[in-house]
């Protein structure tokens, strides 16, 4: 069940507002971690505590 | 007539629809070669030059007493013989000079702000990803930034992107070396070609450590690092979407392949 509060919705689809906030740990974890990520089906990625579904587009 | 006025004056006409194609391809989206040819970039002036001095002219004519001499005009254009022409149609410009000035001056300004409206609107509407015929030149641009994913028949749109990773592969002393960093900047040389890449929170590998699983990716003790272009045999672009989720809204498999960061990283 999505959670309510600073959840925005796009096009159907629940987004977090601080998702397109560049923070260095998180950029640096992704590029170490690029290689491991599924073209297709994308990856769940715990970064510190906190959980992120990323997934390859285009 | 001296041949020379008349080149002064035919640039001096055409040099609203120049002016304006400089405002239009002034932003990095498009290549400013130093090196184009003036009579080629006269000759596409032409349209535009025309189109704005025809509408300026009918404001100046509705909205003022002034009107253009276009016999004059032609008389200058193509010359006269007669001393008696010639001294009659200076006579008249001389009387004219300020709001002859005034009126370029206008024109030049017009022409130059709406290089810069057409240029916003063609990037605001997103034309120039839609149409083909609207792209501008620097076609790097678009693969960089991602926006070629708004392009039509591709996936997924440049909006959703979060993360863009690149991964260039380059020569370096006879080794092959890939070289990972989410992108940070880009540089082009006059003519539109890549000159160098510029990566943030860059990792290396040798191509031949994939063989070799052990091996683990080289943190490289930088924040940024730019690689000249002649060293890049080629670049892969990865774009991702990412979103931050709560641990309870995770699918079991979702959690069987969980990557954790701080597991990875010390392996």
């Amino acid at each position: 069940m999505p959670k309510l509060g600073n959840n925005k919705i796009v096009n159907g689809s629940s987004r977090r507002k601080d998702d397109r906030i560049s923070n260095p740990e998180i950029s640096s974890a992704i590029v170490r971690l690029s290689h491991k990520i599924s073209r297709t089906n994308g990856q769940v990625v715990k970064i510190g505590d906190k959980y992120y579904r990323i997934k390859e587009i285009g | 007539m001296n041949i020379a006025f008349t080149t002064v004056l035919i640039f001096v006409l055409l040099s609203p629809g120049f002016l304006y194609r400089i405002a239009y391809n002034s932003s990095k989206i498009s290549v400013r070669n130093p090196n184009k040819n003036i009579l080629n970039e006269l000759t596409w002036s032409i349209i535009p030059s025309l189109t704005i001095h025809i509408i300026c002219i009918s404001l100046v004519e509705y909205f003022s007493d002034f009107y253009v001499d276009f016999e004059q005009l032609g008389t200058l254009l193509l010359g006269v013989t007669s001393e008696n022409k010639v001294d009659v149609v200076f006579s008249q410009l001389g009387n004219f000079i300020y709001p002859i000035f005034f009126y370029n001056i206008s024109v030049l300004t017009i022409s130059f702000l709406a290089g810069i409206g057409m240029q916003f609107f063609i990037r605001h509407f997103k034309w120039d990803r839609k149409y083909r015929y609207f792209r501008f030149s620097n076609k790097w641009h678009y693969i960089f930034s991602g926006e070629c994913l708004d392009f039509p028949d591709v996936p997924d749109k440049f909006d959703e992107i979060t993360d863009k990773i690149i991964n260039v592969l380059c020569k370096a002393n006879d080794k092959t070396i890939l070289y990972i960093g989410e992108f940070f900047d880009y540089y082009i040389d006059s003519s539109g070609d890549l000159e160098a890449v510029h990566l943030k929170y860059p990792v290396r590998r040798y191509l031949n450590d994939e063989i070799d699983k052990t091996k683990t990716y080289y943190n490289i003790p930088s924040r940024y690092l730019v690689i000249p272009s002649k060293d890049i045999i080629n670049i892969n672009f990865r774009y991702f979407k990412r979103e931050e989720v709560d641990a309870i809204d995770l699918t079991p498999e979702e959690l069987k392949n969980l990557l954790d960061f701080d597991t990875e990283s010390k392996t």
